[in-house]
């Protein structure tokens, strides 16, 4: 027994000393900065990458001709301006000169080239060659003028540009490795304000500062990425001070940490939106008037104000207001009645039987779920719920045609990596053969033309009005899904971290951050 | 027998076992007479309060009453278990009296299939049964019944064993007994007390198993209150809002630990050595 306590006492030490990072505070700021990410990064290479622990640090060490700042608005990167002829396809970009990658390397219009040639490769075929479907050919013109030519007039040429997926890479070094490129610590290269050290397979990246960085340097010299799946384990570490920054945060802890002294929670309006979605191919979903009804029938604000409200924000349209095209058509207000008396239009006066699919992949998707389901048992649906492993779930979003999807109402996340309307809604409620983005099969013909022009309309104003008559349709007339709430993207750090940039993208850089 | 049930009298540790399942048994019957609220009523006003006098143990995500749950999911769980055990028992018997009637190749045969299923861990074979049959109640009573067959079946062809060659079955086959008649009449009932210590003791693990397989999304789904899904729903809130996972686990482990007693204390009175 006293040797049991003598053994407890001990680790309860261990705790309260936090031992580690955030103990050790001689005169200045700490060199290291440590991030405890959701997953190891998959490769560091922006041209084959979708997940976001990828992009986050790809961000350090890769830029693009033009980028988003904290409000997504453009602003000039690697190009110092461009401009856009009047036929809307020629786009001329000016490089900045003096820019070198991290092997020395110097950068230019042919690097440009070079990249795009990768990224647009379709035997290469790497995972964000669709991105960039829109372009038609690009050309160095001289040693510091890219030009860019686009088969269409492209309303959203700018956000897809800005795009992580659009960073420059060195071609040296990514035509030396080919597939391989991003790899290893030895087959990155980009002129990020950060170049890769070392990097051990699901243990940690360590970026160092590039100490011949074209603009504002990095203040901390080096920033390590852990790798802690656990998402209860990644809030532990941070209130033991092994870690210096976390995201993806467990909603139910949200709360708790924002009253930890020593912890600092910071809410970015994001891209991000919680949906439940429709398959409009199944009876009695191809009936507007009940998937107005479901829509009438949920009470949003109780689900925001009680179960989510750590995170999210009502949702006000078909996109988050910090997306480009996003038009204000307000809430959708909780009237059972308007409900009831909808589905008894629809001949469904008694209700009916359905399922709702979720995954506890998202934050509180079970919880959700079952919200939905006792709000739809109220105006005389029965709905019952399916608790699907993510695994799983992504086959029924994987190119089905409708008669082989069981799925009737759907969790879904939505957003845009380009912060903007038309791949935030193109994709999405375009009408297609299959379920490959489209995974309701939602299908209006005045929503495919409206959004078909909106997408080659290059005048911001024209633009925003097709785009709000599209969000009119998915939203309120025709109804693609019930949105639920746009998501804050949560980071939480020590106290003694500053500069830390959360972006509303859902990643979060570290290009001026320090710890003190 | 009756001597037996006054050795398992004085046995402290089972008796207290048998107080605690039946208060479970009977909130299980009674869970719709004593749950103070719906345990299915949503009421997000009212998540996640904590204990006091409306809410004993407090409210969930969802506000629902997690007492409330907690009574409903002992009816579930406890079904569960029961449906189970009986059915892994039923199967196994079978098995383990055709080995030992039958015994040389039948008896090679079924040993070695009981052998296979018990050379793999029971969760994983639990896991696995869920997997191919889906999720949901009915899929996880068979994925505890298969993974309790092999136990049964060893007991009782042991326990058969050793009365198939004994002078008063010899008697009844000379009679001219059917083998039916002969097993059910004769060898069966000399099972009958390792039998029901296993069945106890089976009993417990099986609500653990029930219990795992919900806790990992498998077994029963939302919004219905079983303990293990319970668990793995309030885990998350264990630092803010501990009763909706501390409740379940506590129920839990007392049943499992209740029925684990009350097997050892029933195996103790009924072996015929004492």
């Amino acid at each position: 027994m006293t040797r049991l306590t003598g053994v407890m006492a001990a680790m309860l030490a261990a705790v309260a000393c936090g031992g580690g990072a955030g103990t050790d505070s001689p005169a200045g700021p700490r060199d290291t900065l440590v991030f405890a990410a959701s997953a190891d990064a998959t490769t560091l290479d922006p041209h084959n990458t979708t997940d976001t622990e990828s992009d986050q640090v790809i961000m350090m060490m890769y830029e693009t001709l033009i980028g988003f700042d904290r409000d997504m608005k453009i602003v000039p990167r690697l190009a110092e301006r461009w401009d856009v002829a009047p036929d809307g396809v020629t786009w001329t970009f000016h490089l900045r000169d003096g820019i070198r990658f991290h092997d020395g390397t110097p950068f230019n219009a042919d690097a440009v080239r070079r990249n795009f040639t990768r990224v647009m490769d379709p035997i290469a075929n790497h995972k964000r060659l669709v991105l960039f479907d829109m372009i038609d050919r690009v050309e160095a013109v001289d040693d510091r003028t890219v030009r860019i030519t686009t088969k269409y007039p492209f309303g959203a040429f700018e956000p897809t540009m800005a795009h992580v997926s659009a960073a420059i890479v060195n071609p040296t070094v990514a035509e030396k490795f080919g597939r391989d490129f991003g790899l290893g610590a030895d087959r990155a290269s980009g002129t990020g304000p950060y170049r890769i050290v070392s990097w051990k397979k699901d243990q940690e990246i360590v970026l160092e500062r590039n100490d011949d960085y074209w603009a504002e340097k990095g203040k901390t010299r080096r920033i390590v990425y852990r790798p802690i799946p656990e998402a209860a384990a990644r809030v532990l570490a941070l209130e033991a001070g092994d870690v210096d920054v976390i995201s993806r945060i467990p909603s139910a802890d949200i709360a708790r940490l924002e009253k930890e002294a020593g912890i600092v929670v910071t809410k970015t309006p994001s891209v991000g939106m919680q949906q439940f979605r429709f398959n409009v191919t199944k009876k009695p979903y191809n009936d507007v008037r009940v998937r107005q009804a479901i829509s009438y029938a949920i009470n949003r604000r109780a689900i925001v104000d009680n179960l989510v409200s750590s995170f999210a924000r009502p949702s006000t349209g078909a996109l988050t207001p910090i997306m480009r095209g996003y038009a204000n058509l307000g809430e959708i207000p909780y009237d059972p009645d308007k409900a009831r008396a909808l589905l008894k239009a629809a001949g469904y006066p008694n209700g009916f039987k359905t399922r709702i699919a979720t995954t506890p992949r998202y934050p509180m998707g079970v919880e959700l779920a079952e919200a939905l389901a006792a709000d739809l048992k109220k105006v005389g649906i029965e709905a019952a719920i399916d608790v699907i492993e993510w695994g799983t779930m992504v086959t029924y979003w994987a190119g089905l045609p409708p008669e082989k999807n069981p799925q009737e109402i759907f969790i879904m996340g939505a957003g845009a990596s380009t912060a903007d309307a038309d791949w935030g809604l193109r994709p999405i409620f375009r009408s297609a053969p299959t379920n490959e983005n489209n995974y309701g099969y939602y299908s209006n013909a005045e929503f495919d033309r409206v959004i078909e022009a909106a997408m080659r309309e290059t005048d911001a104003e024209k633009r925003q009005q097709l785009y709000r008559r599209a969000q009119e349709i998915v939203y309120l007339e025709d109804p693609g899904a019930v949105w639920l709430f746009d998501t804050l993207y949560v980071v939480a750090s020590r106290a003694n971290v500053e500069g830390v940039t959360p972006s509303p993208l859902g990643a979060v850089t570290f290009q001026q951050a320090t710890v003190h | 027998m009756s001597g037996a049930f006054r050795r398992l009298a004085t046995d402290v540790p089972a008796m207290l076992a048998l107080v605690v399942v039946a208060l479970f048994v009977g909130a299980a019957i009674l869970a719709d007479v004593v749950a103070p609220h719906d345990p299915l009523a949503v009421d997000l006003a009212s998540n996640y309060l904590p204990a006091s006098g409306t809410h004993l143990l407090g409210t969930d995500h969802l506000g629902r009453d997690t007492f409330s749950r907690l009574l409903l999911g002992a009816r579930v769980s406890l079904t569960i278990a029961l449906v189970a055990t009986l059915a892994g028992l039923l199967v196994g018997a079978t098995l383990g009296l055709l080995a030992a009637w039958r015994r040389g190749a039948v008896d090679g045969a079924i040993m070695q299939g009981v052998d296979v299923l018990l050379s793999f861990p029971d969760m994983l074979l639990a896991i696995a049964v869920a997997a191919i049959l889906g999720r949901g109640v009915s899929s996880t009573i068979v994925a505890v019944a298969i993974f309790s067959v092999p136990i049964f079946a060893r007991l009782v062809r042991a326990s058969a064993q050793s009365v198939v060659g004994a002078d008063f079955v010899l008697a009844s086959r000379a009679a001219g007994a059917s083998a039916t008649r002969i097993l059910l009449r004769h060898v069966l009932p000399q099972c009958y007390a390792p039998l029901l210590a296993q069945g106890t003791i089976t009993l417990g693990s099986a609500i653990l198993f029930a219990s795992g397989l919900s806790f990992l999304g498998l077994g029963v789904q939302p919004p219905d209150p079983e303990w293990g899904a319970m668990l793995s729903r309030g885990r998350e809130l264990l630092r803010s809002s501990p009763l909706g996972a501390v409740a379940p686990g506590v129920a839990i482990t007392l049943v499992v630990l209740s029925f684990s007693l009350l097997g050892d204390g029933l195996k103790d009175a009924l072996d015929p050595r004492r």
